[in-house]
Protein backbone atom coordinates (compact mmCIF):
# COMPACT_ATOMS: atom_id res chain seq x y z
CA UNK A 1 0.00 0.00 0.00
CA UNK A 2 1.44 3.33 -1.15
CA UNK A 3 0.27 5.37 1.85
CA UNK A 4 1.89 2.91 4.26
CA UNK A 5 5.18 2.97 2.32
CA UNK A 6 5.21 6.75 2.44
CA UNK A 7 4.59 6.98 6.19
CA UNK A 8 6.52 4.14 7.86
CA UNK A 9 9.58 6.19 8.89
CA UNK A 10 7.33 9.07 10.04
CA UNK A 11 5.48 6.53 12.21
CA UNK A 12 8.95 5.61 13.56
CA UNK A 13 9.50 9.25 14.59
CA UNK A 14 6.03 9.27 16.15
CA UNK A 15 6.74 6.17 18.26
CA UNK A 16 10.16 7.56 19.25
CA UNK A 17 8.66 10.89 20.35
CA UNK A 18 5.87 9.10 22.26
CA UNK A 19 8.29 6.72 24.02
CA UNK A 20 10.64 9.55 24.97
CA UNK A 21 7.68 11.56 26.28
CA UNK A 22 6.66 8.71 28.61
CA UNK A 23 10.29 8.30 29.71
CA UNK A 24 10.51 12.05 30.36
CA UNK A 25 7.35 11.95 32.49
CA UNK A 26 8.78 9.07 34.54
CA UNK A 27 12.15 10.80 35.03
CA UNK A 28 10.50 14.09 36.04
CA UNK A 29 8.18 12.32 38.48
CA UNK A 30 10.65 9.86 40.02
CA UNK A 31 13.92 11.80 39.89
CA UNK A 32 13.44 15.55 39.36
CA UNK A 33 10.42 15.94 41.64
CA UNK A 34 12.24 14.01 44.40
CA UNK A 35 15.32 16.28 44.35
CA UNK A 36 15.95 17.92 47.71
CA UNK A 37 18.78 20.40 48.28
CA UNK A 38 20.24 20.46 51.81
CA UNK A 39 19.25 24.11 52.31
CA UNK A 40 16.64 24.95 54.93
CA UNK A 41 14.05 27.73 54.97
CA UNK A 42 12.15 29.73 52.37
CA UNK A 43 15.27 30.47 50.28
CA UNK A 44 16.11 26.77 50.23
CA UNK A 45 12.67 25.79 48.99
CA UNK A 46 12.77 28.58 46.38
CA UNK A 47 16.15 27.43 45.05
CA UNK A 48 14.99 23.81 45.12
CA UNK A 49 11.85 24.60 43.07
CA UNK A 50 13.84 26.75 40.62
CA UNK A 51 16.35 23.92 40.15
CA UNK A 52 13.56 21.38 39.55
CA UNK A 53 11.94 23.71 37.03
CA UNK A 54 15.27 24.28 35.27
CA UNK A 55 16.11 20.57 35.02
CA UNK A 56 12.54 19.83 33.81
CA UNK A 57 12.84 22.60 31.22
CA UNK A 58 16.22 21.35 29.97
CA UNK A 59 14.81 17.80 29.65
CA UNK A 60 11.78 19.12 27.77
CA UNK A 61 13.95 21.14 25.37
CA UNK A 62 16.20 18.09 24.82
CA UNK A 63 13.10 16.09 23.93
CA UNK A 64 12.08 18.73 21.35
CA UNK A 65 15.65 18.81 20.00
CA UNK A 66 15.78 15.03 19.49
CA UNK A 67 12.36 15.21 17.75
CA UNK A 68 13.53 18.02 15.45
CA UNK A 69 16.85 16.34 14.58
CA UNK A 70 15.15 12.98 13.89
CA UNK A 71 12.75 14.74 11.50
CA UNK A 72 15.48 16.66 9.65
CA UNK A 73 17.52 13.44 9.27
CA UNK A 74 14.46 11.51 8.07
CA UNK A 75 13.57 14.22 5.52
CA UNK A 76 17.11 14.28 4.08
CA UNK A 77 17.12 10.49 3.73
CA UNK A 78 13.71 10.52 2.03
CA UNK A 79 14.76 13.26 -0.40
CA UNK A 80 17.85 11.19 -1.32
CA UNK A 81 15.68 8.13 -1.96
CA UNK A 82 13.36 10.29 -4.15
CA UNK A 83 16.43 11.43 -6.15
CA UNK A 84 17.60 7.84 -6.57
CA UNK A 85 14.11 6.81 -7.68
CA UNK A 86 13.88 9.54 -10.32
CA UNK A 87 17.34 8.82 -11.81
CA UNK B 1 -23.77 9.41 37.01
CA UNK B 2 -25.76 6.60 38.58
CA UNK B 3 -27.41 5.32 35.39
CA UNK B 4 -27.23 1.83 33.88
CA UNK B 5 -24.72 1.44 31.03
CA UNK B 6 -27.51 0.50 28.58
CA UNK B 7 -29.34 3.72 29.45
CA UNK B 8 -26.17 5.76 28.94
CA UNK B 9 -25.48 3.98 25.64
CA UNK B 10 -28.99 4.78 24.40
CA UNK B 11 -28.63 8.45 25.32
CA UNK B 12 -25.16 8.50 23.76
CA UNK B 13 -26.61 7.14 20.54
CA UNK B 14 -29.28 9.86 20.64
CA UNK B 15 -26.66 12.62 21.07
CA UNK B 16 -24.48 11.18 18.27
CA UNK B 17 -27.45 10.80 15.90
CA UNK B 18 -28.70 14.32 16.63
CA UNK B 19 -25.34 15.98 15.89
CA UNK B 20 -24.62 13.72 12.89
CA UNK B 21 -28.01 14.18 11.20
CA UNK B 22 -28.23 17.92 11.88
CA UNK B 23 -24.76 18.54 10.40
CA UNK B 24 -25.32 16.20 7.45
CA UNK B 25 -28.69 17.74 6.60
CA UNK B 26 -27.57 21.33 7.20
CA UNK B 27 -24.52 21.13 4.92
CA UNK B 28 -26.36 21.71 1.58
CA UNK B 29 -27.89 24.86 3.12
CA UNK B 30 -24.45 25.97 4.34
CA UNK B 31 -23.03 25.41 0.84
CA UNK B 32 -25.83 27.53 -0.71
CA UNK B 33 -25.39 30.23 1.94
CA UNK B 34 -21.60 30.40 1.33
CA UNK B 35 -22.09 30.61 -2.44
CA UNK B 36 -24.73 33.36 -2.16
CA UNK B 37 -22.60 35.45 0.25
CA UNK B 38 -19.44 34.96 -1.81
CA UNK B 39 -17.69 32.99 0.94
CA UNK B 40 -15.71 30.95 -1.58
CA UNK B 41 -12.07 30.09 -2.17
CA UNK B 42 -9.89 28.36 -4.75
CA UNK B 43 -8.83 24.74 -4.36
CA UNK B 44 -5.19 25.40 -5.25
CA UNK B 45 -4.20 21.72 -5.34
CA UNK B 46 -6.37 20.89 -8.36
CA UNK B 47 -6.03 21.54 -12.07
CA UNK B 48 -7.89 24.72 -12.99
CA UNK B 49 -8.14 25.68 -9.30
CA UNK B 50 -11.95 25.26 -9.01
CA UNK B 51 -13.92 27.59 -6.74
CA UNK B 52 -15.25 25.86 -3.61
CA UNK B 53 -17.65 27.29 -0.98
CA UNK B 54 -16.06 27.88 2.42
CA UNK B 55 -17.57 28.32 5.90
CA UNK B 56 -18.53 24.62 6.01
CA UNK B 57 -17.59 24.77 9.69
CA UNK B 58 -20.93 26.47 10.35
CA UNK B 59 -22.56 23.07 9.79
CA UNK B 60 -20.26 21.55 12.43
CA UNK B 61 -21.22 24.30 14.91
CA UNK B 62 -24.91 23.69 14.17
CA UNK B 63 -24.46 19.95 14.79
CA UNK B 64 -22.75 20.59 18.14
CA UNK B 65 -25.58 22.92 19.26
CA UNK B 66 -28.27 20.38 18.26
CA UNK B 67 -26.33 17.52 19.92
CA UNK B 68 -25.99 19.55 23.13
CA UNK B 69 -29.73 20.32 23.08
CA UNK B 70 -30.46 16.59 22.60
CA UNK B 71 -28.28 15.80 25.64
CA UNK B 72 -30.18 18.38 27.74
CA UNK B 73 -33.51 16.87 26.63
CA UNK B 74 -32.38 13.28 27.24
CA UNK B 75 -31.18 13.98 30.80
CA UNK B 76 -33.68 16.79 31.54
CA UNK B 77 -30.82 18.90 32.93
CA UNK B 78 -27.97 21.09 31.68
CA UNK B 79 -24.63 19.45 32.41
CA UNK B 80 -22.02 22.08 33.29
CA UNK B 81 -19.16 20.18 31.62
CA UNK B 82 -21.07 19.70 28.40
CA UNK B 83 -22.14 23.35 28.44
CA UNK B 84 -18.49 24.42 28.94
CA UNK B 85 -17.43 22.16 26.06
CA UNK B 86 -20.13 23.58 23.76
CA UNK B 87 -19.15 27.11 24.82
CA UNK B 88 -15.48 26.48 23.90
CA UNK B 89 -16.46 25.10 20.48
CA UNK B 90 -18.78 28.04 19.73
CA UNK B 91 -16.28 30.62 20.94
CA UNK B 92 -13.48 29.19 18.79
CA UNK B 93 -15.94 29.02 15.86
CA UNK B 94 -16.82 32.69 16.37
CA UNK B 95 -13.09 33.56 16.32
CA UNK B 96 -12.86 31.59 13.07
CA UNK B 97 -15.73 33.62 11.55
CA UNK B 98 -14.04 36.83 12.65
CA UNK B 99 -10.72 35.69 11.16
CA UNK B 100 -12.44 34.79 7.91
CA UNK B 101 -14.21 38.14 7.59
CA UNK B 102 -11.45 40.43 8.92
CA UNK B 103 -8.29 38.38 8.01
CA UNK B 104 -6.34 38.37 11.28
CA UNK B 105 -2.60 37.79 11.42
CA UNK B 106 -1.15 34.49 12.70
CA UNK B 107 -0.18 35.91 16.10
CA UNK B 108 -3.50 37.75 16.59
CA UNK B 109 -5.49 34.62 15.76
CA UNK B 110 -3.43 32.45 18.12
CA UNK B 111 -3.79 34.99 20.94
CA UNK B 112 -7.54 35.21 20.34
CA UNK B 113 -7.97 31.43 20.59
CA UNK B 114 -6.47 31.66 24.08
CA UNK B 115 -9.72 33.26 25.32
CA UNK B 116 -11.71 30.25 24.05
CA UNK B 117 -10.95 28.57 27.40
CA UNK B 118 -13.25 31.10 29.17
CA UNK B 119 -16.31 28.73 29.24
CA UNK B 120 -14.20 26.16 31.15
CA UNK B 121 -13.22 28.79 33.74
CA UNK B 122 -16.89 29.84 34.05
CA UNK B 123 -17.89 26.17 34.40
CA UNK B 124 -15.33 25.78 37.21
CA UNK B 125 -16.68 28.88 38.95
CA UNK B 126 -20.27 27.59 38.67
CA UNK B 127 -19.56 24.00 39.72
CA UNK B 128 -16.00 23.26 40.93
CA UNK B 129 -17.04 19.74 41.96
CA UNK B 130 -17.93 18.84 38.36
CA UNK B 131 -15.38 20.88 36.39
CA UNK B 132 -12.15 19.62 37.96
CA UNK B 133 -9.14 21.76 37.05
CA UNK B 134 -5.54 20.93 37.86
CA UNK B 135 -5.81 17.17 38.35
CA UNK B 136 -4.38 15.65 35.16
CA UNK B 137 -3.79 11.91 35.09
CA UNK B 138 -0.56 10.56 33.63
CA UNK B 139 0.54 7.04 32.69
CA UNK B 140 2.81 5.41 35.35
CA UNK B 141 2.49 8.52 37.54
CA UNK B 142 -1.24 8.69 38.28
CA UNK B 143 -3.23 11.75 39.23
CA UNK B 144 -1.28 14.94 39.83
CA UNK B 145 -2.34 17.97 41.84
CA UNK B 146 -1.16 21.01 39.91
CA UNK B 147 -2.49 24.33 41.10
CA UNK B 148 -0.60 27.32 39.70
CA UNK B 149 1.08 25.59 36.71
CA UNK B 150 -2.18 24.08 35.42
CA UNK B 151 -3.98 27.44 35.47
CA UNK B 152 -1.03 29.00 33.64
CA UNK B 153 -1.18 26.28 30.97
CA UNK B 154 -4.99 26.12 30.66
CA UNK B 155 -5.31 28.77 27.88
CA UNK B 156 -2.79 26.79 25.80
CA UNK B 157 -4.73 23.55 26.34
CA UNK B 158 -7.39 25.03 24.05
CA UNK B 159 -5.30 27.34 21.85
CA UNK B 160 -2.68 24.71 20.91
CA UNK B 161 -5.09 22.02 19.62
CA UNK B 162 -7.30 24.67 17.96
CA UNK B 163 -4.38 26.10 15.98
CA UNK B 164 -2.79 22.69 15.36
CA UNK B 165 -6.02 21.40 13.77
CA UNK B 166 -6.33 24.68 11.84
CA UNK B 167 -2.77 24.29 10.46
CA UNK B 168 -3.36 20.74 9.20
CA UNK B 169 -6.52 21.68 7.26
CA UNK B 170 -4.79 22.06 3.89
CA UNK B 171 -6.04 19.16 1.74
CA UNK B 172 -9.50 17.74 1.01
CA UNK B 173 -10.73 15.65 3.93
CA UNK B 174 -7.57 15.86 6.05
CA UNK B 175 -9.08 17.88 8.92
CA UNK B 176 -12.22 15.72 9.48
CA UNK B 177 -10.32 12.43 8.98
CA UNK B 178 -7.44 13.20 11.36
CA UNK B 179 -9.80 14.80 13.90
CA UNK B 180 -12.18 11.81 13.75
CA UNK B 181 -9.31 9.48 14.74
CA UNK B 182 -8.39 11.84 17.60
CA UNK B 183 -11.96 12.03 18.90
CA UNK B 184 -12.39 8.24 18.54
CA UNK B 185 -9.24 7.71 20.64
CA UNK B 186 -10.61 10.09 23.29
CA UNK B 187 -14.00 8.33 23.17
CA UNK B 188 -12.58 4.84 23.72
CA UNK B 189 -10.18 6.16 26.39
CA UNK B 190 -13.03 7.86 28.24
CA UNK B 191 -14.95 4.57 28.18
CA UNK B 192 -11.89 2.66 29.45
CA UNK B 193 -11.40 5.22 32.24
CA UNK B 194 -15.17 5.54 32.88
CA UNK B 195 -15.33 9.28 32.20
CA UNK B 196 -18.93 9.27 30.96
CA UNK B 197 -19.33 13.01 30.40
CA UNK B 198 -16.17 13.07 28.28
CA UNK B 199 -17.68 10.22 26.24
CA UNK B 200 -20.79 12.33 25.59
CA UNK B 201 -18.64 15.27 24.46
CA UNK B 202 -16.75 12.93 22.10
CA UNK B 203 -20.02 11.56 20.66
CA UNK B 204 -21.28 15.09 20.13
CA UNK B 205 -18.15 16.17 18.23
CA UNK B 206 -17.82 12.84 16.41
CA UNK B 207 -21.38 13.11 15.06
CA UNK B 208 -20.75 16.62 13.73
CA UNK B 209 -17.42 15.59 12.17
CA UNK B 210 -18.89 12.53 10.47
CA UNK B 211 -21.81 14.59 9.16
CA UNK B 212 -19.32 17.03 7.65
CA UNK B 213 -16.84 14.45 6.30
CA UNK B 214 -18.74 13.35 3.11
CA UNK B 215 -18.87 16.98 1.92
CA UNK B 216 -15.16 17.61 2.51
CA UNK B 217 -13.77 14.38 1.04
CA UNK B 218 -11.88 14.53 -2.28
CA UNK B 219 -13.07 16.29 -4.43
CA UNK B 220 -14.33 18.66 -1.72
CA UNK B 221 -17.75 20.26 -2.14
CA UNK B 222 -17.10 22.61 0.79
CA UNK B 223 -14.17 23.70 2.97
CA UNK B 224 -14.39 23.87 6.77
CA UNK B 225 -12.33 27.10 6.83
CA UNK B 226 -11.10 28.50 10.14
CA UNK B 227 -14.66 28.34 11.52
CA UNK B 228 -14.64 24.54 11.44
CA UNK B 229 -10.99 23.77 12.12
CA UNK B 230 -10.61 26.12 15.11
CA UNK B 231 -13.92 24.89 16.57
CA UNK B 232 -13.01 21.19 16.19
CA UNK B 233 -9.51 21.74 17.64
CA UNK B 234 -10.90 23.71 20.59
CA UNK B 235 -13.47 20.94 21.11
CA UNK B 236 -10.74 18.29 21.29
CA UNK B 237 -8.79 20.46 23.76
CA UNK B 238 -11.91 20.99 25.88
CA UNK B 239 -12.62 17.23 25.99
CA UNK B 240 -9.03 16.60 27.12
CA UNK B 241 -9.25 19.20 29.93
CA UNK B 242 -12.82 18.49 31.11
CA UNK B 243 -12.37 14.70 30.87
CA UNK B 244 -8.92 14.81 32.52
CA UNK B 245 -7.51 13.13 29.43
CA UNK B 246 -4.75 15.66 28.71
CA UNK B 247 -1.99 13.19 27.78
CA UNK B 248 -4.32 10.94 25.74
CA UNK B 249 -5.56 14.04 23.89
CA UNK B 250 -2.01 15.14 23.19
CA UNK B 251 -0.98 11.72 21.84
CA UNK B 252 -4.16 11.42 19.74
CA UNK B 253 -3.33 14.78 18.14
CA UNK B 254 0.24 13.78 17.26
CA UNK B 255 0.00 14.33 13.46
CA UNK B 256 -1.52 17.79 14.02
CA UNK B 257 1.03 18.70 16.71
CA UNK B 258 3.92 17.36 14.57
CA UNK B 259 2.71 19.51 11.66
CA UNK B 260 2.45 22.63 13.85
CA UNK B 261 5.87 21.94 15.44
CA UNK B 262 7.52 21.60 12.02
CA UNK B 263 5.94 24.84 10.77
CA UNK B 264 6.93 26.78 13.90
CA UNK B 265 10.54 25.53 13.81
CA UNK B 266 10.97 26.14 10.07
CA UNK B 267 9.28 29.55 9.67
CA UNK B 268 10.31 30.61 13.21
CA UNK B 269 7.06 32.32 14.12
CA UNK B 270 3.30 32.33 13.79
CA UNK B 271 2.63 33.12 10.14
CA UNK B 272 -0.56 32.72 8.10
CA UNK B 273 -0.43 30.71 4.85
CA UNK B 274 -0.73 33.90 2.82
CA UNK B 275 2.22 35.45 4.73
CA UNK B 276 4.66 32.65 3.79
CA UNK B 277 7.09 33.47 0.97
CA UNK B 278 7.02 29.91 -0.39
CA UNK B 279 4.47 27.09 -0.22
CA UNK B 280 5.53 23.79 1.39
CA UNK B 281 4.22 21.86 -1.63
CA UNK B 282 4.03 22.38 -5.40
CA UNK B 283 1.31 21.16 -7.79
CA UNK B 284 2.73 19.28 -10.77
CA UNK B 285 -0.48 18.98 -12.78
CA UNK B 286 -2.86 16.04 -13.07
CA UNK B 287 -3.66 16.64 -9.36
CA UNK B 288 -0.18 15.39 -8.42
CA UNK B 289 1.50 17.19 -5.51
CA UNK B 290 5.21 17.24 -4.68
CA UNK B 291 7.31 18.59 -1.81
CA UNK B 292 8.80 22.03 -2.36
CA UNK B 293 12.56 21.39 -2.12
CA UNK B 294 13.49 25.05 -1.69
CA UNK B 295 15.45 25.90 1.45
CA UNK B 296 12.96 28.72 2.11
CA UNK B 297 9.90 26.43 1.95
CA UNK B 298 8.35 25.73 5.36
CA UNK B 299 8.64 22.15 6.58
CA UNK B 300 5.15 20.74 7.13
CA UNK B 301 3.84 17.21 7.58
CA UNK B 302 2.77 17.25 3.90
CA UNK B 303 6.26 18.35 2.87
CA UNK B 304 7.73 15.52 4.96
CA UNK B 305 5.37 12.88 3.53
CA UNK B 306 6.02 14.07 -0.01
CA UNK B 307 9.81 14.17 0.49
CA UNK B 308 9.75 10.50 -0.59
CA UNK B 309 8.19 11.47 -3.93
CA UNK B 310 5.11 13.11 -5.48
CA UNK B 311 1.61 11.76 -4.75
CA UNK B 312 -1.92 12.36 -5.97
CA UNK B 313 -4.03 14.29 -3.46
CA UNK B 314 -6.22 11.28 -2.43
CA UNK B 315 -3.07 9.20 -1.77
CA UNK B 316 -1.60 12.03 0.30
CA UNK B 317 -4.80 12.15 2.35
CA UNK B 318 -4.54 8.35 2.86
CA UNK B 319 -1.01 8.89 4.21
CA UNK B 320 -2.42 11.37 6.74
CA UNK B 321 -5.06 8.78 7.68
CA UNK B 322 -2.35 6.14 8.27
CA UNK B 323 -0.46 8.52 10.58
CA UNK B 324 -3.70 9.30 12.45
CA UNK B 325 -4.42 5.59 12.81
CA UNK B 326 -1.03 5.06 14.47
CA UNK B 327 -1.54 8.03 16.81
CA UNK B 328 -4.98 6.56 17.63
CA UNK B 329 -3.31 3.27 18.65
CA UNK B 330 -0.62 5.09 20.69
CA UNK B 331 -3.34 7.12 22.45
CA UNK B 332 -5.19 3.93 23.40
CA UNK B 333 -1.95 2.37 24.71
CA UNK B 334 -1.43 5.54 26.77
CA UNK B 335 -4.95 5.22 28.22
CA UNK B 336 -4.30 1.54 28.99
CA UNK B 337 -1.05 2.49 30.79
CA UNK B 338 -3.13 4.87 32.93
CA UNK B 339 -5.41 1.98 33.93
CA UNK B 340 -2.76 -0.66 34.73
CA UNK B 341 -0.63 1.67 36.85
Amino acid sequence: MKALKYTMDIVGIMVLVWGLMLLLLMVVNNVVAELKLPIEGFAGSLINNALQLMIGGVLFLSWLFVWYKATVYCRKRRLRSWDRGSQ
Amino acid sequence: MGLAFSDLALKGLLVFSASFLSTFLAMPKVVDFSKKRGFVGRDVHKDGQPIVPEMGGLGVLFGVIVGFSAHCLAFLEVDVRLAAFTGCVLMAGAIGVWDYLRVLGGTAKTLLTVIACTPIVIGWLVSPSEVVIGRPELPFVGSLRLTIIYWALLPFAIAVPANAVNMIDTFNGVMPITSTFSVLALLISSLILERWEAAFMCLLLLGALMGFLPYNLYPARVFASDVGSLAVGAGIGAIAVLGRLEIVGMVSLMPQIMNAFYILTSVKGLLERRQMAERPTVVLGGNVIAANRSEKAPMTLANLILSKGPLREPDLVKAYAVLSLFSFVLALVTAYLMVIR
